[in-house]
């Protein structure tokens, strides 16, 4: 396909935004076309349209009334999601959302309906899905390679976000009126994604302990141990939050470890990365940029093709009614049970 | 006993654990003299006698009558322990019984009974807190050196093809994934944290035909919440494949307010092997019983020790009884929809001390949905 599209950035608040911003910058089928900011990273915004020789917009009505404008990233704050898309939505513009889709499945359900509506392409940011290793053990899994899935257990530590260096300050994750939950919700739902996609099912049931436990000063939860079970009887688990220390050699721990009837898959940094040894110390760096290149690359072909993307509204709205579900768990020492959410999702008509 | 002389001590139960895991372990502690072997199956009995050149006995009546012992090591089925145990002990020897303690809380308390109204002692072999491995993590933890844990992570993954019909399979008997590898988890926690469970869910999988057909399990995900909000995840698993056991087995990662730990078998299997027929193989260097041979020699001396200078066990047998009432919880949970309160009645040395006062029938009812 050689058609471009024309992708805008509606909000600059997420710190993945500078990597997305990067990405379609350089991308072959991709253009530019500005960044509409007007919150807590407005002048990281404002010098990044700069970088990227793009236009800047005060409000995101400016931009989405770009003529040339086929489809948006959105990088705001959580909890505006749903307002956006829906102003997305109804310009005829399509959505890549930054997880989570929303704080709430009633955003999320408005979410997916504005976008029906407008008949617009929603696709959900989730990294595993395009990390090579998983994505060759998905494989193994449908060819049935791999005989049948047994069990996932997920690992998803980082640090406190506002440990993060750069231009962008990231308090705002601290804040769960904007973010509707911490560090297990943050980093890791990109895994509850990851375990459903995995499982190929519905998750049945949820267990959960969730909780400020590393670090007392916080207002949201830094930490939390998920069991879920699938219809399909594999269980998974995962531990998440913002556990590694400053001294851990990498920002990320992340790993799969996937056991089958017939194969262990042990997977370790699935993002790769690579040491950098100094004078002054040591530094390992991860080699992020493909993730992001790919994802953006789904989203540019189901724009061209027509075709469903492959991480849906949908999807996003199970990984929050699962993480939804571990801090009512952990809330109220239940298992909880998820098949009615599930099931108001329609996935059955899927 | 005398102090100058051996502790004579006989094995009961010729086994596989009894066998390969006790039996090699005494050729290296001071102090002490395997005098007898017992298994009610002579031809095991006979083999270990080979092995050990003692006497073989397929009764403990006929062994205590005829050789003096100071103590007995018991290397029988868990559902057997009570009846084994309650018997040396009111002959009046000592006993180290390998774990769990016993396949019910009933049999482990009429156990730890027998011990008291006996004045014998009672260890029980909580291996794991033996293993070199496991004490310098402990030790890193109480040192304070990644703060107050807040979570501990425990995988203990291997292929165990036991026979179908034996009683490792059958968690009435003191067997399946849970009781047998999962119970190594819990009490580390335990211990770990030095706190008592307050909350245990598992969920689990029967994926061999042995495990389905015993309505039992090979696969187990165990999380148990601790007194002081300590929260322990373990992986229990005999479905993992035959190549994972021996370089792979196990791993420990502690989560704590100011650092983290992390112990894989992985970063000590030191070797691997590229062969052009075979791949990458990980060289049995550090096969499962290698990995747990010095902590079996460790635990028996500590036994030996304990008893001849009449000191405390660094694992007291209300620690295997706590160990047991957790994997008989997990065992519940694993069994249900539901979160499970271990039933946690009196505390050893592995947790701090103030009892929770659940007992079976509560634990069922407090059950919450």
């Amino acid at each position: 396909m050689s058609k471009v599209i024309s992708i805008g950035i509606l909000g600059y608040t997420h710190l993945h935004v500078p990597r997305f911003a990067a990405s379609i910058a350089d991308h072959h089928q991709a253009r530019l076309v500005g960044i509409a900011d007007a919150g807590v990273n407005v002048a990281a915004a404002r010098d990044a349209a700069e970088h990227h020789k793009t236009r800047f917009f005060d409000t995101y009505g400016e931009l989405l009334d770009q003529e040339d404008l086929d489809a948006v990233y959105l990088g705001n704050e959580p909890v505006f999601h749903r307002e956006a898309v829906a102003m997305a939505a109804s310009r005829g513009v399509h959505v890549l959302c930054d997880k989570p889709i929303a704080t709430t499945l009633d955003d999320a359900d408005a979410i997916i309906e504005s976008a029906r509506s407008g008949g617009i392409k929603l696709m959900v940011s989730f990294f595993p899905r395009f990390q090579l290793p998983l994505l060759k053990v998905k494989e193994a899994l449908d060819s049935g390679d791999a005989g049948d899935l047994v069990s996932v257990y997920a690992v998803k530590y980082g640090r406190v976000p506002t440990k993060a260096v750069g231009p962008q300050s990231a308090d705002w994750f601290l804040d769960p009126t904007l973010t509707g939950g911490g560090g297990f919700l943050d980093i890791g739902i990109h895994a509850m994604d990851a375990l459903r996609w995995l499982a190929g099912a519905e998750p049945h049931q949820v267990h959960a302990h969730v909780g400020t436990m590393i670090n007392a000063d916080l207002d949201v939860e830094d930490f939390g141990v998920a069991t879920i079970e699938f219809d399909n009887g594999v269980i998974a688990a995962l531990t998440a939050g913002w556990a590694n220390p400053d001294g851990y050699p990498t920002w990320l721990d992340v790993k799969f470890e996937i056991l089958t009837t017939k194969q262990v898959f042990l997977i370790d940094k699935p993002h790769h990365d690579f040491t950098l040894y100094t004078n002054n110390g040591n530094e390992r760096q991860a080699w992020l940029k493909p993730d992001v290149d790919n994802l953006l690359t789904a989203f540019i072909d189901a724009i061209v093709t027509g075709r469903e993307p492959p991480i849906t509204g949908q999807d996003g709205r199970a990984a929050l009614a699962m993480t939804l579900a571990a801090y009512e768990s952990s809330h109220t020492g239940n298992v909880i049970d998820l098949r009615q959410d599930m099931a108001s999702l329609g996935m059955d008509d899927a | 006993m005398p102090q100058n002389r051996e502790t004579r001590i006989a094995l009961v139960g010729c086994g596989s654990i009894g066998v390969k895991g006790h039996i090699p372990a005494y050729a290296g502690i001071p102090n002490v003299k395997l005098v007898a072997v017992c298994d009610a199956i002579e031809h095991l009995a006979d083999a270990a006698a080979r092995l050990t050149g003692t006497p073989a006995y397929t009764r403990l009546d006929d062994l205590l009558e005829s050789v003096d012992v100071d103590a007995v090591d018991i290397c029988t089925p868990p559902r057997t322990h009570a009846a084994v145990a309650i018997e040396a002990m009111e002959a009046g020897k000592h006993v180290l019984c390998e774990k769990p303690i016993a396949h019910s809380l009933d049999d482990a308390d009429a156990m730890l009974m027998a011990a008291e109204t006996n004045n014998v002692r009672m260890m029980i072999g909580q291996v794991r807190r033996f293993d070199h491995r496991y004490v310098a993590l402990k030790d890193q933890i109480d040192a304070g050196r990644v703060g107050r844990p807040v979570f501990i992570r425990r995988a203990e993954r291997q292929l165990l093809p036991f026979p179908p019909d034996t009683w490792f399979w059958d968690p009435k008997a003191g067997g399946g994934v849970i009781l047998d590898i999962g119970i190594h988890a819990l009490d580390l926690f335990r211990w770990m944290f030095g706190q008592d469970p307050v909350e245990i869910r598992a969920v689990a999988r029967a994926v061999h035909r042995s495990a389905r057909e015993a309505g039992s399990f090979d696969y187990a995900m165990i999380t148990c919440k601790f007194s002081e909000g300590g929260i322990g995840f373990a992986e229990a698993s005999w479905a993992h494949p035959e190549s994972f056991g021996s370089g792979l087995y196990a791993s420990l990662d502690v989560v704590g307010t100011e650092g983290k730990l992390e112990y894989s078998d992985r970063d000590t299997n030191p070797m691997l092997v590229f062969g052009s027929d075979t791949g990458v193989t990980l060289p049995r260097y550090f096969t499962l019983m290698s990995a747990t041979e010095h902590a079996f020699e460790a635990q028996i001396a500590h036994f030996v020790d304990s008893v001849r200078e009449s000191q405390e066990f660094v694992v007291d047998a209300h620690d295997a009884r706590a160990a047991l009432a957790m994997a008989l919880a997990a065992q519940q949970s694993a069994n249900s929809d539901h979160v499970v309160i271990p039933e946690i009645t009196t505390t050893g040395n592995g947790a701090t001390r103030g009892s929770s006062q659940t007992t079976a029938a509560a634990s069922l009812e407090d059950t919450r949905l």
